[in-house]
């Protein structure tokens, strides 16, 4: 990644089997091309190679769509773009271009290798005379007049044939081309010069071949066809080099919009494109082809350098298809910047994929060429000025030629030449290197890590865990749901207190206390306007002691004493102020003790005040140590050093929001911003903290209220993870309540916001911020067992 | 959408372009032909995806998710049909800019106060 890239880039679309479409294909219209210089322009010095080219040919081909299909994002839908194309697209008529151009070269190699299915079927032993008898598709007429047919059909079949290579060609040319938010694609050079790279690789893939295969099985080259084809290289490479500097030329001259991001590419494939393509895979094998064709040098060192050459003419050519298509990929549409290409090796779309898909045309190439040996020359038409004067049906293969005896189990049968008793050492290892090679990528696409997998099995993937299955389900029906009060309204429904059945529910940005019933019936309003003196503004808090109501009240910051039963305000208690700072003391939690006292927390202080329901200010609880301090290593994120460099400030940073406590004076204080509970003892020293959020078990992470009910479970609303924390009285995680799948926020929750707590009996009241009122029903107290 | 070799891909009769999921082949072709870069592979079912606008909001006469919760109300979505829509309107009297006109993508969506270099 570098400059400016779009957020959907990071991924990388186009792997290196879409590299090998075009390289494969390539290779398919190149090798036809040569075939038919042979058969329709009559360049004789081509007859070594016309059937080879047609078999090699024939194998790239069958193999030329296992790249695309592969990399399908589903693959079992490749149907779908023969049976419903949609044709305004570059890519849907590949199939149809492909299954065209794959009948074409299927007849036409069958029609020059009739003859010899004939003899063969003829002269082979069972089961491989059956396998002959098949293919000759029972036409074994070969008398001359049959010939003579077959003649002009291979050439009427080679001539549609060039233009067909050169539509298969030039059309995946034009898929890349036809792309015109790329830059480095969107040229209507690209389906030419395609196609001319593609001729280039198809002759320099033949000259290989051509040369491998007979060191291989041991017979003669034939130099002068090597040096035709050579020179042939050498001509289509020119016009190819030539076209593609023109393209860039054309780029860098116009410096349209586009060209600084070229131009950076350039530099960045600089190995690939400036080296290995233009230099070792064009320059250079065209001054090396060069040379050969106009010096005179020996014909074996000729032959072995133009060999050389053309091997690095087919790695440039496998560059340059990495490049259009890796390096256009490279470029962000933004046009600022680019994108790195990531190497992934294993499974359906990785590198050793791409490897065995590779060879997979060998292998083809060596059954096709085991089953039609293409090694002799195609026979001469009788026609032609330099045939031989009679022509035999069979005189392709002279007699003794399919002499099978010393020759079963040989890779090559069939070879007029050849003595019974050659063993095909390197050939026999050549193959058999070859099947190994493809067996250790079977292989290691099957291990390597990458996705997606070439086989799906059950079990062979184990389903990422994002999240830790830690938490339970602490199983509490709820009862009922008040969204709106009957009869009534609130505005943000923020505290709850009940007090027998009657329901207070404190409204927040309605500056009131909203009474209902159990049931949720509108009772009747506490506010300003009715109970004189009742300022509520930014209410946060409140507790009953069984007659009366205390509101903690921000703006002003004091205590209201509200007398529900006389609906008048008893009085106002306005709270010592901090004794460092001397900011007021704002309620923002408060409970009430055993002994009737009032915990109230000073959160902007960061201490508990006891009072005495009078107001009578009983101690101060300021921060014991280690409580509400922010300063525990992970309690949030906040890197160590930064943490340290402002330990002053962390240190006042923690502050208690709720507090609760329980039947034996112990004063739970939930640290809203370290997030835990700090457990007092009644004197005021701390006993533990737990439910921190790094807990594996029960943390809390936006702690907004503690209940305590008769049986001592402790639980804590949290906003965060949207429900509520049940702990037992030692602070042991019992599962979190409000969601059916603790694990997940997928599934809708019974609480959105919890904002607070209420338990009366084995009722707990949930208030859900912007909801209403939710009712669980609490489950007896040996239920659950703790783990 | 021209490029989708199985027209899987498809512009609704209300301007939006979705993807079908049964019907996607995951060649990416769209992918690459998309100017924006607002279209990326779904990595669980392998098949294209991109922005639905919200299709199964805006079709019950809600906005787009991001429309409601933008906090400063940034984002505005309508129908450019109706001349008497709020969008029709702001089209018609900001000076609102489009990426990539030139591609001939005719973009809906438009910008305002937009920076020359946003490309």
């Amino acid at each position: 990644m570098d400059g400016y890239t779009f957020p959907n880039e990071a991924e990388f679309q186009w792997s290196i089997l879409i590299v090998l479409y075009p390289f494969i294909t390539g290779l398919v219209a190149g090798a036809f091309v040569v075939s038919s210089l042979y058969h329709v322009f009559g360049m004789k010095s081509l007859r070594p190679v016309a059937r080879l080219a047609l078999v090699t040919a024939l194998a790239f081909l069958l193999i030329a769509p296992l790249p695309l299909q592969a990399h399908l994002g589903h693959p079992e839908r490749a149907f779908l773009i023969f049976l419903q194309p949609h044709f305004t697209s570059a890519m849907a008529g590949f199939g149809y271009i492909w299954m065209f151009y794959l009948i074409l070269v299927v007849v036409e190699t069958w029609l020059v290798f009739r003859p010899d299915i004939v003899a063969l079927a003829q002269r082979s032993r069972w089961p491989l005379s059956h396998v002959y008898q098949s293919m000759a598709l029972g036409v074994d007429d070969v008398s001359e007049e049959a010939l003579a047919v077959d003649r002009t059909l291979i050439k009427v079949l080679a001539a549609v044939g060039i233009p067909s290579a050169a539509l298969l060609h030039g059309y995946v040319g034009f898929i890349f081309g036809a792309i015109k938010a790329n830059p480095w694609w969107s040229t209507p050079l690209m389906p030419i010069i395609f196609l001319l790279s593609a001729i280039v690789s198809g002759i320099a893939l033949l000259i290989v071949l051509y040369v491998v295969s007979m060191k291989l099985l041991d017979r003669e080259i034939d130099h002068d066809c090597v040096r035709a084809m050579a020179g042939l290289l050498a001509a289509f490479l020119f016009i190819d080099l030539t076209l593609e500097g023109l393209e860039i030329l054309s780029m860098a001259y116009e410096q349209e919009e586009s060209w600084d991001v070229v131009r950076g590419l350039i530099d960045r494939m600089a190995i690939s494109f400036l080296v290995v393509q233009i230099l070792l895979g064009a320059v250079v094998p065209l001054f090396v082809l060069g040379y050969v064709s106009l010096a005179r040098v020996g014909r074996t060192l000729s032959t072995t350098i133009a060999t050389v050459a053309a091997a690095m003419v087919v790695v440039g050519v496998f560059a340059m298809r990495w490049n259009v298509v890796v390096g256009g990929q490279m470029i962000s549409k933004s046009l600022r910047g680019y994108v790195e290409y990531e190497w992934i090796f294993g499974g359906r779309e990785g590198v050793y994929m791409a490897a065995l898909i590779l060879c997979l045309p060998l292998l083809v190439f060596t059954v096709l060429a085991t089953l039609l040996p293409p090694w002799l020359p195609e026979p001469a038409p009788a026609a032609a000025p330099d045939a031989t004067p009679s022509l035999q049906p069979r005189m392709a293969l002279p007699q003794g030629a399919f002499a099978p005896g010393g020759e079963r189990g040989s890779y090559f049968i069939g070879l007029p030449d050849a003595s019974p008793r050659k063993r095909y050492v390197p050939l026999k290892l050549a193959v058999a290197a070859l099947l190994g090679t493809m067996a250790a990528l079977l292989f290691a696409v099957l291990t390597q890590p990458g996705e997606p997998r070439l086989l799906e099995l059950p079990g062979s993937r184990p389903e990422p865990v994002l999240v830790t299955p830690y938490r339970s389900v602490f199983a509490a029906p709820l009862v009922a749901r008040i969204t709106e009060p009957i009869g009534g309204s609130w505005v943000e429904p923020l505290d709850v207190t009940l007090l027998g059945d009657r329901v207070f529910v404190l409204d927040h940005a309605g500056e009131q206390i909203v009474e209902t019933d159990l049931e949720g019936r509108f009772v009747t309003l506490f506010n300003a306007q009715n109970v004189p003196g009742l300022a509520l503004h930014h209410p946060h808090a409140m507790v009953t002691d069984g007659s009366d109501i205390y509101v903690g009240n921000t703006f002003p910051p004091r205590v209201y004493v509200l007398d529900v039963a006389a609906s008048r305000l008893k009085r106002s208690i306005v709270l010592p102020p901090g004794e460092i700072e001397g900011l007021p003391a704002v309620p923002t939690g408060m409970a009430l003790t055993a002994a009737g006292t009032l915990i109230i927390s000073d959160g902007q202080n960061h201490r508990l005040i006891e009072v005495q329901r009078d107001g009578t200010p009983v101690r101060v609880i300021n921060r014991p140590s280690g409580s509400w301090d922010l300063f525990q290593p992970g309690n949030l994120n906040i890197a160590p050093d930064t943490a340290a460099a402002t330990i002053g400030q962390i240190a006042v940073t923690g502050r208690p929001g709720s507090v609760g406590v329980t039947a034996d004076g112990t004063i739970l204080a939930l640290d809203v911003l370290g997030a835990g509970v700090v457990r007092l003892k009644p004197d005021g020293t701390i006993a533990s903290v737990f439910a921190r959020p790094g807990d594996p078990v029960g943390g809390v992470f936006e702690p907004s209220d503690i209940a305590v009910d008769a049986n001592g479970r402790i639980f804590i609303a949290d906003e965060l993870i949207r429900g509520i924390q049940v702990y037992d009285a030692a602070g042991v995680s019992l599962g979190l309540l409000g969601r059916s799948d603790p694990n997940t926020f997928n599934e809708a929750a019974d609480v959105m916001r919890p904002s607070a707590l209420a338990i009366q009996g084995d009722s707990l009241w949930v208030v859900d911020r912007g909801r209403g009122l939710v009712r669980f029903a609490l489950p007896p107290p040996e239920w659950p067992v703790a783990p | 959408v021209q490029v989708c070799p199985v027209a899987a891909t498809y512009k609704t009769g209300d301007g939006v372009v979705l993807v079908d999921r049964d019907k996607c082949i995951g060649c990416r072709y769209c992918i690459q032909a998309c100017p924006y870069g607002a279209r990326y592979l779904d990595p669980d079912e392998h098949v294209a995806d991109k922005c639905t606008w919200c299709y199964h909001r805006i079709t019950r006469g809600l906005l787009p998710a991001c429309v409601e919760v933008c906090p400063v109300g940034a984002r505005k979505f309508g129908d450019l049909r109706d001349p008497d829509s709020e969008i029709a309107k702001l089209v018609e009297e900001l000076r609102l800019y489009v990426l990539k006109e030139d591609l001939g993508t005719r973009p809906r969506v438009h910008y305002t106060q937009l920076d020359e270099g946003v490309r």
